[in-house]
């Protein structure tokens, strides 16, 4: 037998089976699939939000630091380096203000909450707006310190390329007034004549104005 | 009742009988191939947009429904795997169901298996069986041609066409 009449005989066979079946079940009314559907889509629907939602959820808890509860962190970058030492203390080194959105994550994620701008110079604005600093920031550039609230440097000769400063504070984040933050600025560069800020960093109140602008008198 | 839905109810009630027959035929069990013909009717629905704009919307809900066999039978034989070392895939002592030819049938690989349900059971041609499952038409035609020869060596009684269904 050839290969074309095994295939007749074959489909003959199959198409007697199907007969042979008898009668078959209905199906389910076409409203009930209609329903099926429509809920399939509904828990779909559901599903994607609750995924969306669980995502977003997910984003926001690793962008944004954890609450008030501050994590040991240690980033070493070439414009600044946060480390969190064993007693609980936090020595922030700064060179220049490049990458300031991540910086401004780094210290908050360290519990020391600051504003960080790079390219412009950022002042609370207002009189008495300073904070005290005592028994916060302790050390500047390795030496003890009657800290002040406020700490600039102008713009002249003596920098060289980009902006290098060589600021160092150790921080205690548990005194940190809940409503308090850190205003850290600079002007990268060496255009920033002596009379204006290259630098900036002071303590103020988060509810104080602070404006920003490019060029600051000193 | 918008007009997709009535269109699609009107397709539903002429094919369903059809459809269910071969992928009963396929699959070897009654309530199994109803099953699986109402979850490939449900999923036509679902997708009616493309389903309705097909040459033989029937060829997609039986491809639908042999696929969804495969994963059936997968996470059967993980149930069986746990269960007793005893339990079988039961037919039910169906006198069309246990025929030679319909569990030679059975036995063929999916691929072939699907081939021979839209060529032979549903009688479509090469090229849009070829479009069904995504294959070019020397592709369905060995497939084909390998089942056919399956079935022969699986029921010599072929040869002399004498065999039960």
């Amino acid at each position: 037998m050839n290969y074309d009449h095994t295939l007749t005989v074959i489909r003959d066979h199959l198409a007697e089976a199907q007969h042979s079946l008898g009668e078959m079940p209905a199906g389910v009314p076409a409203s009930e699939i209609f329903t099926r559907v429509r809920k399939r889509r509904r828990r779909h629907a559901i599903a994607a939000v609750a995924a969306a939602c669980a995502a977003i959820g997910l984003a926001i808890a690793v962008a944004l630091p954890s609450g008030t509860q501050p994590r040991p962190v240690h980033v070493h970058l070439a414009a600044w380096s946060v480390d969190t030492n064993p007693d609980g203390t936090v020595t922030f080194k700064l060179r220049n203000t490049s990458h300031p959105a991540r910086l401004e994550r780094v210290l908050a994620e360290a519990g020391v909450p600051a504003m960080v701008r790079s390219g412009e110079i950022c002042l609370g604005q207002g009189r008495h707006v300073l904070l005290p600093t005592q028994g916060i920031v302790s050390y500047l550039n390795g030496r003890p310190t009657g800290m002040g609230s406020y700490f600039a440097v102008g713009g002249g000769s003596n920098w060289h390329g980009d902006l290098l400063l060589k600021w160092s504070w150790t921080i205690t984040p548990s005194k940190i007034p809940s409503n308090a933050h850190f205003v850290i600025s600079s002007i990268p560069g060496n255009h920033v004549p002596a009379n204006r800020i290259q630098a900036v960093w002071e303590f103020v109140p988060k509810s104080a104005h602070v404006k920003c602008a490019a060029s600051v008198k000193l | 009742m918008d007009e997709d839905q009535r269109e699609f109810s009107e397709f539903y009630a002429a094919a369903w009988d059809d459809c269910l027959r071969i992928v009963t035929v396929s699959v070897g069990n009654r309530a199994l191939g109803e099953d699986l013909a109402a979850e490939a009717f449900t999923k036509a629905w679902a997708s009616w947009r493309k389903v309705r704009g097909l040459d033989e919307p029937r060829g997609w809900i039986i491809r639908c429904a042999l696929n969804a066999h495969v994963s059936w039978w997968r996470r059967y034989r993980r149930e069986v795997a746990l269960g007793s070392p005893d339990d079988t895939v039961a037919t039910g002592q169906d006198p069309v169901l246990d025929g030679s030819l319909v569990a030679a049938l059975r036995r063929l690989p999916v691929r072939q298996r699907q081939v021979v349900a839209l060529r032979l059971l549903l009688d479509l041609d090469t090229a849009t069986t070829a479009e069904m499952l995504g294959m070019s038409g020397s592709t369905v035609a060995t497939h084909l041609h390998r089942a056919i020869a399956a079935l022969r060596r699986d029921i010599p009684a072929l040869n002399d066409q004498e065999l039960t269904p």
